[in-house]
């Protein structure tokens, strides 16, 4: 080993190098290896420098961007789905178009409900009749106590 | 104001990338909280000209965000504090060991934490002695002292490994 490296080798230890004579002792050894203290220890030094992330990191500002893009495909999304649900209930098997056969359906459909009515409105009818059967003999009973 | 991201903060996500493993010992976390640090850094651009030393600023940043992280999964990993009162493992007791980053690793492990950062910031990230005392906050003095027995430690660790015979 070449006597200034020793010196330097042995200033490192005592923590007297600068950066730079550092840099020259990390040099040496990357391009002479060996077996010494020294080599191994800076090859262990220069692996670990060589680490590096398991994975990229992404940029926070294009990370925005992507986030507004993503809010214009949701925005996008919804539009083509209102389209096609819009669409959809055009095409529906039970709409008529024809307005006179849609008058005479509707038109069915509340005579219908209409009868229904009036059946409801018979029975009506008989339990007011039978409330006032109720009250009539209620007053009757009402006499007779004031009588006693 | 973005350009100041691009040029001096990007090329030095894997130094922060490396300092965060050193501290948290797991590459998913330690890419997660730095990923953090980036956000918070982008946050910020608009005053990054102002920084007089940026990779020092950049580097503390991640260092904060390291114990953050740490205080906050305590149940997980060591505190801060057991961190810092961390038993130094002594070189008698270490596993023999076939390759020199495990070597290497185990001879760190048995640091005291702040030798450990001294150590890593220096050795591994090549920064100056006033860079290392901005990112810890603390003197000048007190980084050569702490730097120089965190080398005698580390020398005297392998020479005892080299005593037991180290396959290489």
């Amino acid at each position: 080993m070449e006597s200034r490296i020793e010196r330097l080798l042995e200033s490192y230890w005592e923590g007297k190098t600068s950066l730079n004579e550092e840099y020259e002792l990390k040099t040496y050894f990357r391009e002479n290896p060996s077996n010494s203290e020294g080599a191994r220890f800076f090859a262990a030094i220069h692996d670990r420098q060589k680490i590096t992330p398991v994975k990229s990191f992404y940029h926070p500002g294009r990370r925005l961007n992507r986030n507004r893009w993503s809010v214009a495909a949701v925005i996008t999304l919804g539009i083509v789905v209102a389209f096609f649900s819009i669409k959809d209930t055009h095409d529906d098997d039970f709409l008529i178009e024809d307005p006179a056969e849609a008058y005479e359906i509707t038109k069915k459909a509340l005579m219908m409900v209409s009868s229904k009515l009036n059946e409801g409105s018979v029975y009506g009818r008989e339990l007011n009749k039978i409330n006032e059967v109720q009250l009539i003999i209620k007053e009757k009973k009402n006499e007779k106590d004031i009588i006693k | 104001m973005s350009s100041h991201f691009e040029l001096h903060i990007v090329p030095i996500s894997d130094k922060m990338y490396r300092y965060a493993l050193s501290i948290l010992k797991e590459p998913e976390t330690a890419h997660d909280v730095v990923q953090e640090c980036l956000m918070k850094i982008w946050d910020k651009r608009n005053m990054l000209d102002t920084i007089d030393n940026m990779e020092a600023w950049v580097i503390r940043i991640t260092r904060n965000q390291c114990y953050d992280w740490v205080r906050t999964n305590r149940f997980s990993v060591l505190t801060v504090e057991e961190m810092e009162k961390s038993d130094p493992i002594d070189a008698d007791q270490m596993t023999l060991v076939n390759n020199q980053q495990d070597w290497l690793d185990q001879v760190l492990e048995s640091l005291p934490q702040k030798q450990k950062e001294v150590f890593h910031l220096r050795e591994v990230e090549d920064l100056s002695y006033q860079d290392i005392a901005d990112v810890l906050s603390v003197s000048l003095d007190e980084v050569k002292v702490t730097l120089h027995r965190a080398r005698n430690k580390v020398r005297s660790s392998m020479q005892k490994i080299e005593g037991y015979g180290i396959a290489n």
